[in-house]
């Protein structure tokens, strides 16, 4: 993020012609994810920044299909990540999404290019890795099971959820806002939403 | 709607625990703890209760003291006693006339809060009312904004299509005496200030930018910027004024 060439938030309306109050609307309604409003402080305070290419593209993207779908549609679009995704290894070192040590453990279960289930997993063990949730084993599953459930996982919302109970731990995948209930027993360890990832995933293309 | 009538309810009144799951109806008139993740048609709090899981409602009505120390879920919440919130929040239509903290986010449609409103970050509503005070953490983000000031408010940032915020009339005599000696009363802090149509009263604010923009009675901002209008009431004070193209 930090390399590319930035445009300021005062910029980026005095060239798209865009009011404050629509940036706003589509920050709100998630077109514009949040991690492109970068805050950096200057004499006035502090200014908002975007990486110019891509905000630039998106909202060109936006005006263009704001008159034929609604804000929601347009949202579910630009979360959604392409299926022809195709990720190398070195990749997410270099972008500091996945350590090497992680990767060590669980290269040999992967074919280059990576799908976004293969890299969702990874990203997940690292974090989860990193925080002591779950152990190496229980990462290995989780890389397993996401890969059988490659092709439904882009489509829609997902919730990743890792429960234990008397020491067993196991996966679930599930359509956000949806209820799982389980008997009393049962510990919910992990509670991640995939949409997250996706835009972290997508600043690879 | 048969569906929920299958469902099981929970009803504690005197003092007690239940775990999470799925019911119709939850209330607590007692002193009540739930221990696990929960959804329910309805929740009722006219006791105190402590939520330890999630909490996923359709209504969820608190006028005692309620906390809930996961993520709250709800189409409809209303709070008329106290309520704390250590997750997310998400209510489609949010009432508050009691005292409400999110410790995290806030979001919803539409928000109304008569009494006190905390949110530690950012709180995002279609439209956001507030006849009394709040403190926000993080950045305003709604389609409307209005605000009558009932004491000292302060809000980081703010970013809407239309903001307005006034002084509170009511009880005119009573207040103005009040103002005559209290310099606190009824004040707007804030660090930043975007919107298309800005109008504002009794606010201090470092920057203020936008299309049409309003400063009136007892402002002092230090820059505002517009593109189409500006106008300055005589009892406020803006150090700089531009106006961009």
């Amino acid at each position: 993020m930090m390399s590319e060439i930035e445009i300021s938030k005062k910029e980026l309306l005095e060239l798209t012609q865009i009011t404050y109050g629509q940036l706003y609307r589509w920050k709100r309604k998630q077109l514009i994810p949040e991690e492109w409003f970068v805050k950096k402080s200057s004499f006035t305070g502090q200014e908002t920044y975007f990486p110019r290419e891509k905000i630039l593209e998106r909202i060109d993207k936006i005006l263009n299909l704001k008159d034929d779908f609604s804000l929601d549609e347009l949202a579910d679009t630009f979360s959604a990540v392409p299926k022809d995704l195709e990720i190398f290894l070195h990749q997410l070192i270099s972008h500091q999404l996945v350590s090497e040590r992680v990767i060590e453990n669980y290269k040999l279960m992967f074919t280059e290019p990576l799908s976004f289930a293969d890299v969702l997993g990874l990203m997940v063990c690292e974090e989860q890795l990193e925080l002591g949730l779950i152990n190496l084993e229980e990462g290995k599953e989780l890389i397993q099971f996401l890969k059988r459930e490659t092709e439904s996982l882009p489509e829609k919302a997902f919730e990743l959820k890792y429960f234990r109970k008397h020491g067993v731990g196991f996966w679930v995948l599930i359509e956000s806002g949806q209820h799982i209930v389980f008997d009393e027993g049962a510990r919910r360890i992990i509670n991640l939403s995939v949409q997250k990832y996706m835009e972290k995933i997508k600043t690879l293309l | 709607m048969d569906q929920t009538n299958s469902k099981p309810s929970i009803k504690i009144s005197g003092s007690g625990s239940a775990g999470g799951g799925d019911f119709d109806q939850i209330k607590i008139s007692g002193s009540g703890k739930i221990t696990g993740d929960c959804s329910c048609s309805v929740l009722k709090i006219s006791g105190s209760a402590t939520i330890e899981g999630t909490l996923s409602a359709e209504e969820a009505i608190v006028s005692g003291s309620a906390k809930f120390q996961s993520d709250l879920k709800a189409e409809y919440l209303k709070i008329s006693g106290s309520a704390k919130v250590q997750g997310n929040v998400v209510a489609k239509e949010l009432k508050v006339s009691g005292s409400f903290t999110a410790e995290q986010g806030l979001s919803g449609e539409h928000m109304e809060t008569t009494g006190s409103l905390k949110v530690s970050n950012d709180c995002n509503a279609e439209e956001f009312i507030l006849r009394g005070q709040c403190r926000i953490g993080g950045l305003l983000n709604a389609g409307d904004i209005d605000i009558q000031l009932e004491g000292r408010s302060e809000i980081k940032t703010i970013g809407a299509e239309c903001i307005k915020v006034t002084m509170g009339r009511y009880g005119s005599f009573i207040n103005d005496l009040i103002n005559m000696f209290s310099d606190q009363n009824g004040k707007l802090i804030c660090e930043s200030i975007e919107g298309d149509d800005i109008f504002l009263e009794n606010t201090i604010c470092d920057v203020v930018r936008g299309g049409k923009i309003v400063i009136g009675k007892g402002c002092q901002i230090k820059l505002v910027e517009y593109s189409q209008t500006l106008e300055v009431d005589k009892e406020a004070k803006v150090d700089t004024q531009v106006k961009s193209i």
